[in-house]
């Protein structure tokens, strides 16, 4: 279903609408004209609507509109493609698409070499001679491709319009959730004015449903939604809301639970992730209990990774493990704190480099970790009664919140867990005799962090947090601040100079936010005299086998060394792994968009030829690659 | 060489930026009792020289545009400060000072100089909750000091707003309805 909006410029007066669609007369769906508030300037304008239309007839459509204004008759048209879309009778087919926030190439390439590097007590690497003897879960899925994720508005996109493209098969706007821009869009997006007294300028983009509605609405398909992100925040938000700017948490919150595509009824039969405090009553501006309105609609609620281990059947279940002190923020759009749930770094009590910050889980101690959130939201949503399919999107969302602030330990072990999370899915989808299950892996955007090499900085330089060097430039547009960590020639920038590419100040969080630089060689107090930082060799790490982590210190650790050149994304394109019914469809390169009606094709298709593709590529006799 | 010639550059353009009768700064500050911050008559030449280039630049309706820039502690996805300038006179005629963490504007609203104002919206604001509302301070040059959605002393607000009162009608119509039959 889509928003069709009409907005007609310099007119004092608007009659004789007349709106068509491949002949079929739509007049009557659309709302009387209203005075509207176009372009942010004085003239006289008009918007008619008809929301939440659908065409039924594939094809090329043409819808022509015609009506008369004071200036006379105005007249225009559009071609909209239509696909037909239909599952037969008998096929079910599950889709569990894993998204690795900013996770491009080298955050793949950093995971696998930071994990499938093992060193055993014997000294037996698990990489030798440039080969692994086992690969990522990711790698081990056999079609791959990469997707483009340029937005209308920006080469370098964000988590809001890039999901869209995945989740509505639409480009928008940077943190533009399933709509598309608009003439009141003057009032609010470009002046920083996000508020509750521009939410009705706000409310009005046209929307277009994404597939997880779609396949809820027509197919009664069972959704979820899994992130370690708050439930809130944009790559989760893309699949069950529709917003024109992604911080409007309270409003996606309230989608979740009256969804606009399903009459009001709940987007999802799964949701798990941190960021409690728009579903509650003190972190709303209308009191509403979000918590409790699933409750009474038979959801169970759980808080723990404890509670969470005893979910085992099909009851609807949300699960928010982190909250901060619900209150509205002053926008009235948004809540103060939106509470991310601790990284997997943090989760597992390692200890953080001297530049990173120090663990605070606070009274959040029993997070689970997200394999376990894969796999408890397969099991609600495989086991309804109704035997239904089902479409579940995981995020692994600190790969880009560690990034950010250039912290490579945070967001390395991240992407670890999140392999780990995709690997639950494979065992469960290889399991299922029928082979439904199509496994999707890809990243919404890139970051800039890099592979450089290894460095061995001892234990004692990397962890020392006495131990920094303060680097200042005065400039005319501000002093620019830097701090040097003994771990800056080790897991975050070894060997290579941090580049802050932005003008007056950082493009993230200002100078003093932004990580260490090069220092200068020879002071008495660079941390990095006592370090020997190389380009040669082989990471080498230790497997801390009560977690099933490799361990960031002890004896024998060679680190990977990475760095970063931006604290922000980038424009460049994504890879995409894909493994099941249809998964040859995800080759090649495509615009991200393409990822939707993909899905949606596996879906709906027969896929059986092109699968067969892939069990030949699997079978044939050639050199593999070693440790897939 | 270069090196030096660039930061003799800097030099000059860090010197204060005298318009008209205040010095302008990035961020409001009071100074011997009285409010320093843009007067709205600085050209786009000026900001630049006193905010750098922006993160992004971009037109917006029909004779706007909108210079946004990250500065200090913010958030990747948000702004530090966003300047709206008239297309078609180079007029700058807002700029917002948006704060990660919301903070306390009161030294900038002296009770006596203020007046609060609440969005009528659609009246469903729940019981218990406040309706949203700011407070407003009447500044030299026909400028508005808008504290969005901090109504009384103490309540921190994530928005100020610097504008030129021409423009209130085109973003706040409810707001200059207010003034107007506050006169």
């Amino acid at each position: 279903m889509v928003d069709l909006v009409l907005e007609v410029r310099n007119a004092a007066s608007v009659s004789g609408l007349r709106v068509t669609a491949g002949g079929v007369d739509l007049t009557s769906k659309f709302s009387a004209p209203a005075k509207a508030e176009l372009d942010c300037d004085a003239t006289s304008d008009y918007v008619l609507r008809a929301d939440l239309q659908s065409f039924n007839t594939p094809g090329t459509v043409k819808l022509e509109v015609s009506l008369t204004t004071d200036q006379g008759t105005v007249s225009d048209a559009r071609d909209i493609t239509v696909y037909e879309f239909s599952i037969p009778s008998g096929r079910r087919r599950n889709v569990v698409l894993f998204v690795g926030d900013a996770m491009g190439t080298a955050y793949r390439d950093a995971a696998r070499l930071v994990s499938r590097a093992i060193v055993d007590d014997s000294g037996k690497s698990s990489f030798r001679d440039g080969f692994f003897d086992n690969l990522l879960e990711m790698d081990k899925m056999p079609v791959a491709g990469m997707a483009i994720t340029h937005g209308t508005d920006s080469i370098v996109p964000d988590s809001a319009n890039t999901g869209a493209s995945w989740a509505s098969g639409n480009k928008t706007f940077l943190n533009a959730i399933n709509v598309f821009t608009d003439g009141t869009d003057c009032k609010w997006r470009f002046n920083g004015q996000q508020n509750a007294a521009n939410l009705p300028f706000m409310m009005d983009n046209p929307r277009v449903e994404n597939l997880w509605q779609y396949l809820k609405r027509r197919f009664g398909y069972r959704t979820g939604i899994v992130s370690t992100a708050a439930v809130t925040d944009a790559t989760p938000a893309v699949q069950g809301s529709y917003v024109s700017f992604r911080q409007m948490r309270l409003e996606v919150a309230k989608q979740f639970v009256s969804n606009p595509m399903l009459g009001g009824r709940p987007a999802f039969d799964v949701i798990l992730g941190g960021g409690a405090d728009p579903f509650l009553p003190g972190g709303r501006t209308d009191g509403r209990n979000l918590v409790g309105e699933l409750q009474s609609m038979g959801y169970r609620y759980v808080t723990t990774a404890s509670e969470l281990k005893g979910v085992n059947f099909g009851q609807p279940t949300i699960g928010l493990f982190k909250s901060g002190t619900p209150r509205p923020a002053s926008n009235g759009i948004a809540t103060a704190t939106d509470a991310n749930m601790d990284v997997a770094y943090d989760k597992l009590k390692m200890q953080r480099p001297a530049s990173e910050p120090v663990a605070n889980l606070g009274a959040f101690t029993d997070q689970p970790m997200l394999d376990l959130m894969t796999e408890k939201a397969i099991d609600v949503l495989s086991s309804s009664f109704a035997q239904v399919p089902f479409i579940l999107m995981v995020e692994a969302a600190s790969i880009d919140k560690q990034s950010h602030p250039n912290q490579a330990a945070g967001t390395i072990w991240d992407t670890i867990e999140f392999d780990k999370a995709i690997g639950v899915a494979r065992a469960w989808a290889a399991k299922r005799p029928a082979k439904d299950t199509l496994v999707v892996v890809t990243a919404d955007h890139d970051q800039s962090m890099s592979i450089i090499g290894v460095s061995n900085t001892a234990d004692t330089e990397y962890f020392d947090r006495n131990k920094s060097e303060k680097i200042s430039f005065k400039t005319g547009r501000g002093d620019q601040d830097f701090t040097v960590w003994g771990d800056s020639y080790s897991n975050a920038r070894a060997g290579l100079p941090f580049i802050n590419s932005s003008t007056g100040a950082s493009n993230n969080g200002g100078s003093t936010a932004m990580p260490g630089t090069h220092a200068a060689r020879g002071s008495a107090t660079d941390p990095a005299s006592s370090t020997y930082s190389t380009y040669f060799g082989n990471p080498a790490y230790r497997l801390d086998a009560a977690t099933g982590y490799p361990m960031n210190s002890g004896p024998g650790i060679r680190r990977l060394a990475v760095g970063f050149r931006t604290g922000d994304h980038t424009g460049s394109s994504v890879p995409v792994t894909a493994e099941g019914p249809g998964a040859l469809l995800f080759t090649g390169y495509m615009d991200q968009t393409e990822i939707m009606f993909k899905m949606a094709f596996a879906i709906s298709s027969d896929t059986a030829e092109m699968d067969k593709m892939v069990d030949f590529l699997q079978s044939a006799k050639f050199p593999k690659t070693p440790g897939k | 060489m270069l090196q030096a010639r660039l930061l003799f550059g800097a030099l000059i353009l860090s010197a204060p930026l005298v318009c008209a009768d205040q010095t302008t700064a990035a961020d409001p500050k009071i100074e011997k009792g009285k409010l320093q911050w843009f007067s709205l008559l600085e050209t786009p030449a000026q900001v630049e020289a006193v905010l750098g280039k922006p993160a992004i630049a971009a037109s917006s309706g029909s004779d706007h545009l909108s210079w946004q820039f990250r500065l200090g502690g913010t958030d990747h996805h948000d702004f530090s400060h966003v300047l709206v300038f008239r297309k078609s006179t180079s007029k700058l005629v807002s700029v917002t000072r948006l704060y990660e963490e919301e903070q306390s504007v009161d030294e900038f609203f002296p009770p006596a100089e203020t007046t609060v104002h609440q969005y009528p919206g659609d009246g469903k604001a729940a019981a218990g909750k406040d309706s949203f509302g700011v407070r407003l301070r009447r500044l030299s040059g026909g400028r508005l000091l808008i504290a969005m959605g901090s109504t009384k002393p103490g309540v921190p607000t994530g928005q100020l707003v610097l504008m030129d009162e021409n423009e209130l009608t085109t973003i706040y119509r409810w707001l200059a309805e207010q003034l107007r039959q506050r006169r």
